[in-house]
């Protein structure tokens, strides 16, 4: 089946971790042959992290900006066996992580649940084939497997989106195959009864603290597992390099023929970068937008004014399509923020020296 | 790089050190006990040589050498030589004492290198932590920073050897060095060492090992060797001194303290006045020391000296940038006598530690969490190639294991503020019995003598009248006892923080008198510093660093130091300060800090020398911060009288310092009438807004009126006029137009509505004195056309007078006592 994708994978509107990067980990895992592992991983700890983080001498893209020692403790936490949480802000690249973990770890990054708040135990562990299970009654073929009972079974990493979504007695479905690492399916035969999760099986799970409080984790999941912040990102420069190039290659995939000048993306990150810390570049407190400014926003904030600029004007990117897509993109419909976001301009973004944060206080009066 | 550096069976060894790294300490030892040197010569001030022999006492350490110089500005400036149980320097100096031979230190002496702006630790490590090598080194190992690199050269790894280690920090420091170059203090010192090393070994036949900071090992290897061809940055300066601006004429200091040393050594050979105190053996070598020693010291007076002091963990874990060392003591002193003691497996007696510090602040912590912590700790370790589970990795697994929150950046966790706890160290050091006191303690009798304000069995009360410069030097002295929590003294009464009595006047008024616990005080104040001076600014920086948040707090200490002399404040201090009134934010602070800065700025005559220049800079950053969270302020509910107050500081502030400072009048106007255009706004507030704007012209009568008509309603009236009559009082009463208006509006008020009206329109007019209320209504009866009455003159005596204010200062005091008198506002 995963050769059938293969074939296709240009076409595939965004392949996952494995197949776009097919030949780094297959030169990862040539390099590591005879090394020792954690059981069931094809690859090192270190070439996981190496995978993660990029390495140009082996022409490993990087493709996660953090720190070493924050990638270490999570695949550490992986090795350990015990499950991965993954918390922060929306935007900060968990998914993505987890997806590259996953992907590097076991080659397979799809055993994914999203959780929601209508997830049941069927989309976690495993459901019925109806019409078999009618005429066979239960056994391991009129069962259908969901993506944790397949992740025991192979031995791979499963991975739980927004787990925080889910109701709590959903959640607490994980306590037993996080400790015991073991499934009950009473339905089955006594010899079927009980699956055993193969080595290599953990759980990545990720949560995002804007959604703290909708369902909060019971105490007994909690101990299970080792949380990880996923923080975002802390320079302002590689935040600057990281919009640049995802913004790129935006107008690329969508055949828009502009591009953002480095000024342009100056102004556009500092302003995301001040909002979100709460403290501009020169040490002053800020009061916080409840609105989410992270790295993501500021890809499509960009990415929209490219878009506007590209269809509605001559193609220049100037701030003023800046102020307009920040209204849209990232500001949604909060009064409160606006009048924030107009107290930013009128004290930090004012006094700036240099051309274009002069245009782009000129251009709040969009706002 | 030449081989023959690395090795140990020449007659002179370079051992390379970081200060304060355990694994050099140990590995020091071990080499002076097998090569059995004549002398160890370590880098450390060579004026102290002469008082080797108090090293050897029996002191608790850590300790430091402290050594002070009266510049030629005449500021004093001090620095410190830190040892820690730990410190290669101070094993090094055990080892010569277990083998007889001689220790001596060879650096330049403090005092002939001292700038305003010299490192004043001398054992820090700013050249490697901010070095383009080391951050390249930091990139390639995939470590955070340039402690994690030194920890995997050189301490994790408990089997290190010493042909290991040499390899590795000479490996290093040689590329350090080519790196970024060396500064012109360095090159000095080094041409300074060097002709040490080369006079001891003229005077001795055996083997020298000289323990110096890797970064020199080379340059001084170069130096005695005579190598030609190498790189030049080993001999000559290539940057800028890293903290001092000038550079220091290498050449003059290097030839004159090598020429004149000999001529000195010569001299105390014939004199033959060795120093019989300092235990060591009696060979050439003591003459050695002592003319080094005595050369060392140059011109021997009041202008520079050299002690014992005692120092702890706490403040060498403090330091910060270039003047930062090895982080965490309390974790290398673990490392240090474990191996030692040949155990292992330091993390578990840290980790144990923190553990019990924390159930016993009733923090919970399973056994369950332990057991999470260590196996992660363990993995961690292993996949960094660790040999052993080190600092880095306990709290990283503690970070994954146990932190169950979002950690937010610069927000700790109480498991992690214990691990830190622990991994700082609590140990003081504390010199021993028979060892002189502390600086410090010598310091503050001598000055209390001069300045007679010794405190004697019986309390005296001491009147300062601060327009006499004695004075004023006397209550320096005084605020800076207090600062360090000396017991005795007292300030029990002061005019200065009101800007002068009645006829402005500046006095303080103290109480002196000896206590017990005066020198004990003394001995442990000893730890921040050698001096009153510094030890009360150590002390008094440690108080800001304190303070998180509140930038009121943060200017008190800035009025403090003012108080306490410290006019030429470091630029930490105020950094700090700016950096905390950016980060407040809190309207009500920041704005609270403007009284404190304003008061330096324009009141205080004791501050005959106080750097306007930066108060004033300083005001500028608190006025626009106020105004930038003037915008943000919301509601005020519960805190409008603190608002009025804050509102009439921020105005007076303008009024008195926007010309002279320079401030941004139309960013004032702006955001007032920003902040006044907001919907939803509070009576009050809007009514102190257009106040404010109308005092600086900037709002015409009619404006006001206008606003006015807006509250005009039984319920806001009142407040709206509380607001404008605060901030302005003078053109309110003034204006008939105005009070024309307000008799209109109370005139169309039902019986009810004025009775509403009645409680805050009473408070709004309390901000007139009787007689301005008396011209208000003369004013008001004259407009409406009825007739008015003269009012009669006040004819009470002074006499009279002093004994109603008496009997009203009795009254409330009973008022008081029986809690009668509400708020403290009333």
């Amino acid at each position: 089946m995963v050769g059938a994708v293969k074939s296709n994978k240009e076409e595939i509107q965004r392949p996952p971790a494995e197949l776009l990067f097919a030949d780094e980990l297959e030169r990862l895992e040539k390099a590591d042959k005879g090394k020792p592992r954690p059981g069931g991983w094809k690859l090192t700890p270190q070439s996981v992290l190496t995978f993660v983080t990029g390495d140009p001498a082996q022409k490993i893209e990087p493709k996660f900006v953090g720190k070493r020692s924050f990638l270490e403790r999570c695949v550490v936490a992986l090795a350990t066996n015990r499950g991965l949480m993954l918390i922060g802000e929306p935007g900060t690249a968990k998914s993505y992580l987890s997806e590259l973990l996953a992907a590097a770890i076991c080659g397979e990054s799809t055993l994914t649940i999203q959780g929601s708040a209508g997830t049941t135990e069927d989309n976690i562990k495993y459901s019925w084939n109806y019409a078999l299970l009618l005429a066979e009654g239960p056994s391991p073929r009129s069962m259908v497997p969901a993506p944790l009972y397949r992740g025991m079974t192979q031995g791979k990493i499963v991975r739980f989106e927004e787990i925080t979504r889910c109701p709590l007695e959903i959640q607490d479905t994980l306590l037993s195959v996080l400790s015991d690492r073991v499934m009950a399916i009473p339905e089955l035969p006594d010899e079927d009864r009980m699956l055993y999760a193969q080595v290599g099986f953990n759980i990545i799970a990720t949560a995002n603290t804007r959604d703290k409080g909708v369902n909060e984790m019971s105490a007994a999941l909690k101990r299970r597992f080792n949380f990880e912040t996923v923080q975002s990102i802390s320079e302002m420069k590689d935040e600057m390099a990281l919009v640049q190039r995802e913004t790129e290659k935006l107008f690329k995939r969508t055949n828009v023929p502009v591009s953002l000048r480095p000024d342009i993306t100056e102004v556009l990150v500092t302003t995301f970068h001040e909002l979100r810390a709460g403290k501009t570049a020169d040490g002053q407190a800020l009061e916080n937008l409840t609105t989410v400014m992270s790295t993501a926003e500021a890809i499509s904030t960009a990415y929209a004014a490219g878009v506007h600029a590209y269809y509605y004007s001559k193609g220049e990117v100037t701030p003023d399509h800046l102020v307009q897509s920040l209204l849209g993109s990232a500001l949604k419909d909060s009064p409160d923020d606006l009048k924030k976001l107009h107290h930013y301009f009128n004290h930090a973004v004012r006094n700036r020296k240099g051309a274009h944060w002069q245009a782009y206080y000129e251009a709040r009066k969009h706002l | 790089m030449k081989r023959e550096i690395l090795d140990t069976t020449s007659r002179v060894v370079f051992f390379p050190v970081r200060h304060h790294s355990p694994a050099c300490a140990r590995l020091v030892y071990d080499l002076a006990l097998e090569m059995k040197p004549d002398a160890i010569l370590i880098e450390g001030p060579s004026d102290f040589n002469l008082h080797m022999s108090e090293l050897a006492l029996d002191h608790k350490l850590p300790i430091a050498i402290y050594s002070y110089a009266q510049l030629e500005d005449g500021t004093r400036r001090g620095a410190f030589y830190p040892f820690c149980d730990y410190s290669p320097e101070w094993q090094a100096f055990q080892a010569a004492k277990k083998l007889n031979s001689s220790a001596a230190f060879i650096d330049m002496p403090w005092a002939d290198m001292a700038r305003s702006d010299s490192a004043s630790h001398r054992y820090a490590d700013g050249e490697l932590r901010f070095n383009s090598y080391a951050n390249a080194l930091c990139t390639k190992l995939g470590v955070d920073s340039f402690d994690d690199v030194w920890d995997m050269l050189a301490e994790i790894d408990p089997q290190l050897t010493v042909a290991q280690l040499f390899e590795r920090l000479h490996t290093f420091a040689y590329h350090v060095r080519l790196a970024d170059g060396v500064s012109n203090e360095d090159v000095v010192r080094e041409a300074f060492m060097a002709s040490e090393i080369l006079r001891a070994m003229d005077a001795l036949p055996g083997k020298i090992l000289v323990v110096t900071g890797a970064f020199h090992s080379y340059a001084l290897f170069v130096r005695i060797m005579g190598l030609d061809g190498e790189n030049p940055v080993f001999l000559t300066a290539t940057k800028e001194n890293i903290n001092a601006h000038d550079p220091i004429d290498a050449d003059v200091d290097a030839t004159t303290s090598t020429v004149a040393y000999e001529a000195e050594a010569n001299e105390v050979e014939s004199d033959d006045e060795g120093d019989d105190d300092n235990g060591l053996d009696e060979t050439d070598l003591e003459d050695f020391v002592t003319a080094a020693a005595q050369l060392a010291r140059g011109p021997v007076g009041p202008a520079r000296g050299i002690a014992l002091t005692p120092y702890s963990y706490d403040r060498l874990d403090s330091l910060k940038g270039y003047e930062a060392g090895m982080p965490g003591p309390g974790f290398y002193d673990h490392v240090f006598r474990d191996r030692r003691e040949g155990t292992g497996q330091t993390y578990r007696k840290i980790l144990f530690q923190a553990v019990t510090d924390l159930r016993a602040r009733k923090q919970f912590v399973s056994a369950a969490d332990v057991i999470a912590v260590e196996s992660t700790a363990r993995a961690l370790a292993a996949i960094r190639c660790h040999e052993e589970v080190w600092r880095s990795d306990l709290i990283d697994a503690i970070l994954g294991a146990v932190v169950k929150e979002d950690l937010v950046h610069g927000c700790h966790h109480p498991l992690l503020n214990a691990i830190h706890e622990v991994l700082r160290g609590s140990a003081v050091g504390c010199l021993a019995t028979d060892a002189a006191l502390p600086p410090l303690v010598r310091d503050i009798q001598d000055i209390l003598t001069q300045e007679q304000l010794s405190p004697g069995r019986i309390l005296a009360k001491v009147k300062l009248d601060l327009s006499a410069e004695d004075a004023v030097r006397k209550s320096f002295v005084l605020h800076r006892l207090v600062c360090l929590g000396i017991s005795g003294f007292s300030l029990v009464d002061t005019s200065v923080m009101a800007g002068g009595d009645d006829e402005g006047n500046l006095w303080e008024e103290w109480e002196i008198q000896w206590t017990p616990l005066f020198d004990a005080n003394c001995i442990e104040a000893a730890i921040y510093g050698s001096t009153l001076g510094d030890a009360a600014a150590v002390k008094l920086m440690e108080r800001a660093s304190a303070i998180d948040h509140d930038s009121e707090a943060a200017a008190m200490i800035l009025l403090d130091a003012c108080l306490m002399g410290f006019n030429n404040l470091s630029a930490m201090l105020h950094s700090q300060l700016r950096a905390l009134i950016n980060r407040d934010n809190n309207f009500f602070s920041v704005t609270g800090a403007l009284a404190p800065v304003l008061h330096l700025y324009k009141y205080d005559q004791v501050l005959k020398d106080k750097p306007i220049d930066t108060i004033g800079s300083i005001l500028y950053q608190v006025f626009h911060r106020s105004l930038w969270l003037l915008e943000t302020l919301g509601r005020i509910d519960s805190m409008e009288t603190e608002f009025i107050s804050k509102m009439s500081l921020l105005l007076e502030t303008f009024e008195r310092c926007w010309q002279p400072l320079e401030f941004d009048r139309a960013e004032f106007v702006t955001v007032l009438q920003r902040a006044r255009a907001e919907k939803d706004t509070n009576p009050l507030m809007l009514g102190a807004l257009t106040g404010a704007l109308w005092t600086i012209g900037e709002s015409p009568l009619d404006d006001v009126v206008a606003d006015m008509t807006f509250f005009s309603s039984p319920d806001s009236l009142g407040d709206f006029l509380t607001g404008l009559f605060a901030m302005a009082r003078e053109a309110s009463q003034h204006r008939v137009e105005l009070i024309m208006k307000i008799d209109e509006f109370l005139m169309s008020f039902s019986v009810d509505d004025f009775l509403q009206a009645l409680p805050s329109l009473r408070l709004a007019f309390s901000y007139f004195t009787p007689r301005e209320k008396f011209y208000i209504s003369q004013n008001l009866v004259k407009q409406i056309g009825a007739s008015t009455a003269p009012l009669p003159a006040l004819e009470v005596s002074a006499e009279v007078a002093a004994k109603v204010m008496a009997y009203e200062e009795r009254l409330k005091a009973v008022l008081e006592r029986y809690g009668l008198r509400g708020g403290d506002n009333d």
